[in-house]
């Protein structure tokens, strides 16, 4: 198998889990699939480092938090605020009114904390391996952890909410 | 529902069809690494130009602190003797740590243990402060290591002894130790967490997650926190100031909380009180308004005895990029210390890369910012404390 057919294969079974991880981070999916794209080009030009990497889903992952972040500070989403696409989802009403909340809410956490939280919260990942991920160090992946958490449970309304505060160590 | 729970409701929702087109990028890819095929076949020659220019800048004055610590097997804190240290700092032995797949490796390790660094720049190993859990599990995987506290004149040192089970605070030059009468096992730190708080002098502890309260360490006297509210920081006094559920920040003196109207909890941004014994600062400004954020850039000076702010002033000669996210001690009359993170935005393939802290001065009546010092290592993983914050 060459190199552009390991890529393509890989990128292929992929797609689904980035696109998700990108909505996390964005709550916009065609801005996620802009997101994504950026990512796994950058990806296939760092293709031979990449496929040597101890953790692939890891290496580009970590590309499309940077993506993301990049964005943030120099894209025209600094500038210019995008309006949700209508939810065109197939959940219940019960599920559906969470996430539109969550959704909302999320979208108001900054997002250096938002990614933080997605890392952690949803891929799973260590302090140290978010750190890694986001070029920070420990203490502050927690500390934008704890500052996350705040602003999400203030977007909530429900200053003791459902967000335990074990979560914020 | 927790967090986690939230997140993968929201990454539960049905995918829309998708506009990710893997072939555009794989066409795009093979564009671009065209591209620099070629700049690098013309930059070769103006490299060869341009050394001259390189060595001269190479030679030109330094930032100060800009040494980068590397993984070294150091040798054991003495007993006594040790000069103000500048930083500490851990680096699972500057190897790659996976926490499902390789945490019981570093278990006895002494590389994997607190590392301290003197201003004279000597390093040095302390086994008797635990360091990384090595027994960590999928259920306490964010709580990764035993805190470690550095008065801001780098003087004493506060941790977990794993020995005595209990805290200690240790005088360097001297060499007491100083250990807080609760006991707390191993099992409890890994299952809680702690944090720890010193206050400048290093004669007050707060400790809270696994417990809360403020010890004076050469007394053992026990303030305990009351219920609802969760330490912040300890003052010079021992007074510790303390924050609610409900985002107020307070001083807890004589049994009571009292609450300083202005500052809010989500500014964890709140300096120790100044040598007055009466204001103290924290910063604001920051925020978010749908997608867009922006740091914080203004310092307010409060006034603990009244509660009133004193001034509020923007940050001016702010370096590019500037985002402080912690203020310490005090630096000057008229200065504190903020730090802001090191981002290593470099990948290169099988070099670590740079873990850290960047520290600067704010003047709280001009604003002006200063950068001060950089504190880094170079790992795949760990953490950095510096004095005083």
């Amino acid at each position: 198998m060459s190199h552009d057919e390991e890529y393509t294969s890989y990128v292929s079974g992929r797609l689904p889990w980035l696109r998700r991880v990108a909505y996390l981070l964005c709550q916009d999916w065609h801005r996620a699939d802009d997101l994504v794209q950026t990512a796994i080009t950058r990806l296939y030009v760092k293709w031979r480092q990449a496929r040597a990497a101890d953790n692939l889903d890891a290496y580009v992952r970590t590309i499309l938090v940077r993506v993301f972040l990049a964005e943030q500070r120099g894209g025209w989403f600094s500038r210019v605020r995008p309006m949700a696409a209508p939810p065109d989802t197939a959940l219940d009403c019960g599920d559906r009114d969470l996430a539109m909340d969550t959704r909302r809410a999320l979208a108001t956490v900054p997002p250096r904390q938002r990614a933080t939280l997605v890392l952690r919260y949803y891929c799973d990942l260590s302090v140290e391996q978010t750190a890694h991920a986001l070029g920070c160090s420990a203490g502050t992946v927690k500390s934008q952890t704890a500052r996350g958490l705040a602003a999400l449970r203030v977007a909530l309304g429900t200053p003791d909410s459902h967000l335990s505060p074990a979560e914020e160590r | 529902m927790d967090v986690k729970n939230l997140l993968d409701t929201i990454a539960g929702e049905e995918q829309p069809h998708s506009s990710v087109d893997v072939g555009r990028a794989l066409a795009a890819g093979r564009r671009i690494r065209g591209r620099r095929r070629a700049a690098l076949a013309a930059g070769t020659m103006a490299a060869c130009l341009a050394a001259a220019t390189l060595t001269w800048a190479g030679l030109g004055p330094t930032k100060d602190g800009g040494a980068v610590a590397v993984a070294v097997q150091a040798d054991t804190l003495p007993a006594s003797g040790v000069g103000p240290l500048s930083y500490a700092y851990y680096d699972w032995c500057g190897q790659k740590w996976s926490p499902s797949e390789n945490t019981g490796a570093f278990a006895g390790k002494e590389c994997a243990q607190w590392k301290v660094v003197t201003r004279e720049g000597q390093s040095f190993r302390m086994p008797e402060a635990l360091s990384v859990y090595t027994e960590q599990s999928a259920e306490n995987y964010m709580n990764t290591s035993a805190p470690l506290a550095i008065t801001p004149d780098g003087r004493r040192v506060a941790y977990y002894s794993e020995k005595d089970e209990k805290f200690a605070v240790r005088d360097l030059e001297g060499g007491q130790v100083w250990l807080t009468p609760q006991t707390v096992t191993r099992a409890e730190m890994v299952a809680k967490g702690a944090v720890v708080s010193l206050s400048p002098d290093g004669r007050h502890l707060g400790l809270s997650g696994v417990t809360g309260n403020v010890v004076e360490v050469e007394t053992a006297q026990t303030t305990e926190i009351p219920a609802g509210w969760q330490l912040l920081r300890v003052f010079r006094d021992g007074t510790p100031l303390v924050v609610d559920d409900r985002a107020r920040v307070g001083l807890l003196t004589g049994g009571e909380v009292r609450v300083l109207g202005a500052a809010r909890a989500d500014r964890l941004s709140v300096s120790d009180v100044a040598a007055d014994g009466r204001t103290m600062v924290y910063l604001t400004g920051g925020g978010s308004s749908g997608m867009n954020s922006r740091p914080d850039d203004t310092i307010v000076t409060l006034d603990i005895t009244t509660g009133r702010t004193l001034s509020t002033v923007k940050f001016r000669d702010t370096p590019k990029g500037f985002s402080p996210w912690r203020v310490g001690g005090w630096h000057s009359p008229t200065e504190v210390l903020v730090t802001d993170t090191v981002v290593d935005g470099s990948w290169q393939r099988g070099k670590a890369p740079l873990l850290g802290e960047m520290a600067y001065t704010v003047d709280v009546t001009t604003g002006r910012v200063r950068e001060l010092k950089a504190y880094t290592f170079r790992a795949w993983a760990g953490d950095l404390v510096v004095p005083g914050f």
